[in-house]
């Protein structure tokens, strides 16, 4: 297994560090959080080239689970932020 | 700027456009997360069904942004028979209406490569998702290469994958 893997049950914690309720400990929590994305280790071949071209797989797996409408409405969102970000045309007629 | 791609869609459906959803909207609602600013379709290409797209955005003010003088979408008799792609902007954002997809084929050909999707106002068709990536790889463009990624990862996931 990479170090840029991991088992989809696998949280990651050190369980030397992890209080007895199993939540880590906070150091180990800020390490956690400080890690970078990781490819599941049982990803398809497909997958895991999709994750090393750069691509968020998280935002993949989430769009996997809305419905075909959810997507497009989500995607409209998304435009919507996008184009509103956008700078308007300056114009030309300072009105002077 | 303005993009309604929805309510795009819900027209064509309306007014019972024979159609379907290519393109970058179609790689959305198959789960790709890469956002898109226009819609592109494939239409069938007859008179008939030009009259039916013409109808459908003719209170949008459609233009063929592709021509220098941005001129108005309006057919006459040798448009409807002649034309082979309408390329529009409309007050609710660009769509692009193809005669044929490459890699895929005619409107007939996309058809038969076409699975329905459900959206709020109805049902519509859409390339399969094997047909798309299909499509993608024949035009081998650069631009369409983190798509491709994507959707080979969706049809990994959902084991569709190709024997």
């Amino acid at each position: 297994m990479s170090d840029r893997e991991h088992s989809p049950n696998d949280q990651g914690f050190a369980s030397a560090g992890a209080s007895r309720d199993g939540a880590p400990a906070e150091g180990d929590l800020v390490d956690l959080l400080n890690q970078p994305p990781v490819c599941a280790s049982d990803a398809g071949p497909a997958w895991k080239a999709a994750f090393a071209a750069g691509v968020d797989m998280s935002l993949v797996e989430d769009a996997l689970k809305m419905t075909p409408q959810v997507r497009l409405r989500e995607h409209q969102r998304s435009l919507d932020q996008i184009l509103a970000l956008r700078p308007t045309r300056p114009s030309h007629d300072s009105g002077n | 700027m303005i993009q309604e791609t929805e309510t795009l869609l819900q027209r064509l459906h309306t007014r019972e456009v024979e159609f379907v959803i290519i393109g970058g909207i179609c790689n959305v609602l198959h789960g790709v997360t890469l956002v898109t600013q226009d819609v592109d379709v494939c239409c069938r290409f007859t008179p008939e069904n030009l009259r039916r797209i013409e109808a459908a955005l003719k209170d949008l003010h459609p233009l063929h942004r592709q021509t220098p003088k941005k001129l108005p979408f309006v057919l006459d008799d040798r448009l409807a028979r002649e034309l082979r792609n309408i390329y529009l902007r409309t007050d609710l954002g660009v769509i692009d209406c193809l005669s044929q997809v490459a890699g895929i084929g005619d409107y007939d050909a996309v058809l038969a490569a076409s699975v329905t999707v459900a959206l709020a106002f109805g049902t519509c068709r859409m390339l399969s998702l094997e047909a798309l990536i299909r499509s993608k790889e024949s035009l081998g463009r650069e631009q369409d290469l983190l798509a491709l990624r994507q959707l080979r990862a969706i049809q990994e996931r959902l084991g569709q994958n190709p024997p």
